[in-house]
């Protein structure tokens, strides 16, 4: 039968359309239900996701494995020189880290330890057109919040939204609603790294008499109280007259493990005892 | 073969169709390619509605498409609703052509697929951008409808034998 062929299918069809338009308005005022719903979502699909990427694993695998052996003797030789170089900056990141404290205290300003909650795998990518996200094998269970940072080795890759108990999506900083506070570092001037569901950033809000140059690098500045300060978000890419263009820092096309990271006062941390976390290291 | 063990078969053919829009719906999550660069996957469950509502339409009723819908906006992460109301309006442009398909050249059933992927691209656009507040790129939508209307003929084939092996 005809779907409206019938009073019966047009009542069902009128209350559908009215269910859609409901849930349209729930999640236009960012409803607490449309995130738990959303949380449960990515509860559901984990397991599959999980099953359906383990022949792919393989193939992954077997491919690196090939890769890593062709290239052994040179990423040794590379490997190497990059220990011996961050041997050398870790034993300057700790001096400065303890001048830092030292002045800190001096100041009496409100310290912050940056805590590792969770290093889960992407599972899967937002496979729509308007929204840029993953999802990651890690939930409520693991510690995971919203609005905690996500990041890769290389940089910022956006920020929980929806949490479900073991599965939780996280909004890209390409994503058209990731608004990022952030540093030029160079040019020390702030502004707000905005997503345009494109692979680059543009850069707002950015101080009438301050001109950025391409390569200069943008960083997280912890305004807002969401991400920490200090966290690579890019580099500058091209500079126009009405807009500036930031190539992201992670690898975005390319997630595989990230890291979901918190932002706790010192003393909140100290007085909770709190262990759900390690401190997450430069 | 008893006639309540035939019955429950036939009952549990009859949720196939649903099942595979859950699953596929799930499935276009996975990160092969490079999705997070913006190359959005086919939508498979509107061919999968598209299909099933022309061949088979008493296996997709309006109430489980629905869901499935939803699901896949909450899977998403977009505006939730949005899915849910483009598979409604699919089933509904279609609920009284299927003398337009049926037993028709393998072409006309593409072509009925690509102008009802074209609705659902500019409602998904209408829709979205208002949903936003601004006027959204049709960029990543055209690349998703022109990927779903490449992969019809593959997915309409698969969805046949399904429809095959379902009976009737």
């Amino acid at each position: 039968m005809p779907l409206l062929g019938s009073r019966h299918g047009r009542w069902i069809f009128a209350g559908l359309v009215a269910l859609a338009l409901l849930f349209l308005v729930l999640g236009r005022i960012e409803h607490p239900w449309v995130h738990a719903l959303r949380g449960a979502a990515a509860d559901i699909s984990r397991p599959v996701l999980e099953a359906a990427a383990r022949p792919l694993e393989g193939f992954d695998r077997i491919a690196n494995w090939a890769r890593a052996v062709t290239r052994l003797a040179a990423e040794n030789v590379r490997l190497r020189e990059e220990n011996a170089r961050l041997q050398r900056w870790r034993a300057t990141a700790l001096l400065l880290e303890r001048e830092n404290h030292r002045l800190r205290t001096l100041l009496n300003a409100p310290q912050f330890t940056t805590l590792r909650i969770a290093t889960p795998r992407v599972i899967g990518v937002a496979g729509g057109p308007f929204v840029r996200s993953i999802l990651i094998d890690a939930g409520r269970a693991d510690g995971v919040r919203r609005d905690q940072a996500v990041v890769d080795e290389l940089g910022l890759v956006g920020r929980v939204v929806d949490v479900g108990a073991h599965a939780a999506r996280v909004l890209l900083v390409t994503d058209l609603n990731s608004r990022v506070p952030v540093r030029v570092l160079e040019r020390d001037a702030l502004a707000i790294a905005r997503g345009r569901n494109e692979p680059l950033l543009d850069l707002a809000f950015l101080p009438p008499d301050v001109t950025p140059e391409v390569g200069d690098l943008v960083v997280t500045s912890g305004d807002g109280g969401v991400f920490a300060p200090d966290i690579p978000v890019g580099r500058i890419l091209t500079v126009g007259d009405d807009l500036v263009t930031v190539e992201p820092a992670a690898l975005l096309e390319r997630l595989d493990f990230v890291q979901v990271l918190e932002r706790v006062p010192d003393a909140l941390d100290r007085s909770n005892g709190k262990t759900t976390g390690e401190k997450a290291t430069p | 073969m008893k006639m309540q063990t035939r019955s429950f078969l036939r009952g549990l053919a009859a949720t196939v169709p649903l099942a595979l829009a859950f699953l596929l719906a799930i499935l276009t999550q996975i990160p092969v390619g490079s999705a997070t660069a913006g190359i959005p996957a086919p939508n498979w469950t509107l061919m999968l509605v598209f299909y099933f509502s022309i061949h088979r339409p008493t296996l997709v009723p309006p109430i489980a498409v629905a869901l499935v819908g939803l699901f896949q906006d909450f899977l998403w992460g977009g505006p939730p609703g949005l899915n849910l109301l483009i598979l409604l309006i699919t089933q509904m442009v279609l609920s009284n052509q299927q003398a337009l398909f049926v037993r028709r050249p393998f072409l006309v059933g593409w072509l009925g697929f690509v102008t009802v992927a074209a609705i659902a691209m500019a409602l998904s656009w209408l829709a979205g951008s208002l949903y936003y507040g601004e006027i959204l790129g049709l960029r990543p939508l055209a690349v998703q409808t022109a990927l779903s209307v490449v992969a019809y003929p593959v997915a309409g084939w698969v969805f046949g034998r399904i429809d095959g092996m379902l009976g009737r």
